[in-house]
């Protein structure tokens, strides 16, 4: 049976940071979170000018390079505490030049069926065209065309709520032999121009992140029906 | 906006001494790709002392993810009484599916962990999830986590949001004079 074995949300901000501020010791001295995670046998802490790695109680985990701020978790009952994160964070760094907010999701499933797992690319990406365009691989033993298939596919959405930017759904084939498929969903959401803060990432992390999340989910769920796969 | 452009959390690294940007590779985790712009950051060896977990040994034991949870209820709770003679906690809960659906429900004091309780008093506000975890070796097993929430100090840019934002909703109300002649003032108060 199916399984989706991981799902991870995560914020990113995109714009300009200095990575040498975040540290568990900061979030911990500002109150963000409940007591300072021990990072002693934190295996992928990285403190430096140019990348800050770690994690913080709550299953969160942060990575900060110059342009790019994420907070992620894989824990469905951490999300509302990583939303509460990032805007207390940029509550207290609100004059951080932001230009971008990312609201994502990352799902991966394992063990889908055999063949589901050979049908579900021909449902998004019809073989035909690409029978005609490599019309050699009629020819080819069974074997050689058992390799032909889907390997990755973005597609680019429009929103259809009050924010601006778009939706990348992206699918990605992550292990063959155990089945395992990737589908990532990224609302990608403008911030303000004409302000050159924290602000408009702010309102839109407040005021629209859960319910994004949660259409996200939703999508990645119908998505999978539609390729034939049953959770 | 290309499609190798988007808000991605994976961080795009160079390739080379192009100025294309390669698409993230793809199977690589979170460290392996920290670890690569690291590689091609040119660091003190400082700099490179103070990072812990740069070794190829360190990359075979990062952390997999294989655990995952599953909410079954989530809750949002306010606290409205606090007993301490009896350590314990009485709240009012709003469904997160169901936010037209309130209950009161009472809890023990000592379940919450310690770092928490400094924030219980009245009006303190929670999520409740009740679920279960489960892994591919891993069995089930249910959890109910309670987790107060931390609400950092209000800064004066709040407070220009708070004032704008009231100022909006007040440019929508239309007072006019009751039939009394009586006229209401509204207030508002920071």
């Amino acid at each position: 049976m199916t399984r989706l074995s991981i799902e991870k949300v995560n914020i990113v901000l995109v714009g300009s940071f200095n990575p040498t501020i975040f540290h568990p010791a900061w979030f911990d001295a500002n109150e963000l979170v409940s007591g300072e995670a021990d990072h002693s046998n934190d295996q992928t802490f990285l403190a430096t000018q140019e990348i800050a790695q770690f994690k913080l109680p709550n299953q969160i985990s942060i990575r900060v390079f110059k342009n790019k701020f994420i907070a992620e978790t894989s824990y469905e009952s951490s999300v509302q505490m990583l939303i509460d994160l990032v805007v207390g964070t940029f509550q207290l760094l609100v004059h951080t030049p932001v230009s971008a907010v990312g609201i994502n999701l990352e799902n991966t499933y394992e063990n889908i069926p055999a063949d589901t797992w050979k049908s579900m690319g021909g449902i998004v990406a019809p073989k035909d065209t690409w029978y005609k365009t490599y019309s050699y691989m009629e020819d080819l033993d069974q074997q050689k065309q058992d390799v032909f298939g889907l390997w990755s596919q973005t597609m680019k959405i429009p929103r259809c709520d009050e924010y601006e930017g778009s939706i990348f759904h992206q699918m990605s084939v992550v292990d063959v032999p155990n089945r395992c498929l990737k589908v990532s969903i990224n609302n990608d959401l403008n911030c303000n121009r004409d302000q050159n803060n924290a602000e408009s990432a702010l309102s839109i992390i407040q005021d629209g992140a859960e319910k994004i999340i949660s259409e996200t989910k939703c999508n990645a769920r119908r998505f999978m029906e539609e390729l034939g796969v049953s959770l | 906006m290309n499609t190798a452009e988007f808000i991605s959390s994976e961080q795009m690294i160079p390739t080379g001494d192009s100025d294309v940007t390669s698409v993230p590779i793809r199977g690589e985790n979170d460290f392996d790709l920290a670890q690569r712009q690291l590689d091609k950051t040119n660091f003190s060896e400082q700099e490179r002392r103070n990072t812990i977990g740069h070794s190829q040994a360190d990359k075979d034991v990062a952390p997999r993810l294989d655990v995952r949870e599953t909410v079954l209820q989530g809750f949002r709770g306010v606290v409205v009484a606090v007993d301490l003679e009896e350590r314990e906690f009485e709240a009012r809960l709003t469904d997160m599916t169901d936010p037209e659906e309130e209950e009161f429900a009472t809890f023990l004091m000592d379940e919450e962990p310690e770092q928490d309780l400094i924030l219980l008093e009245v009006g303190a506000q929670f999520y409740w999830h009740i679920g279960f975890s489960e892994g591919k070796h891993e069995p089930r097993t249910n959890f109910s986590k309670i987790r107060f929430r931390r609400f950092p100090v209000w800064q004066r840019s709040d407070l220009d949001r708070a004032r704008r934002r009231a100022s909006q909703l007040l440019d929508g109300i239309v007072t006019e004079p009751a039939p009394d002649q009586v006229v209401f003032r509204t207030e508002i108060h920071y």
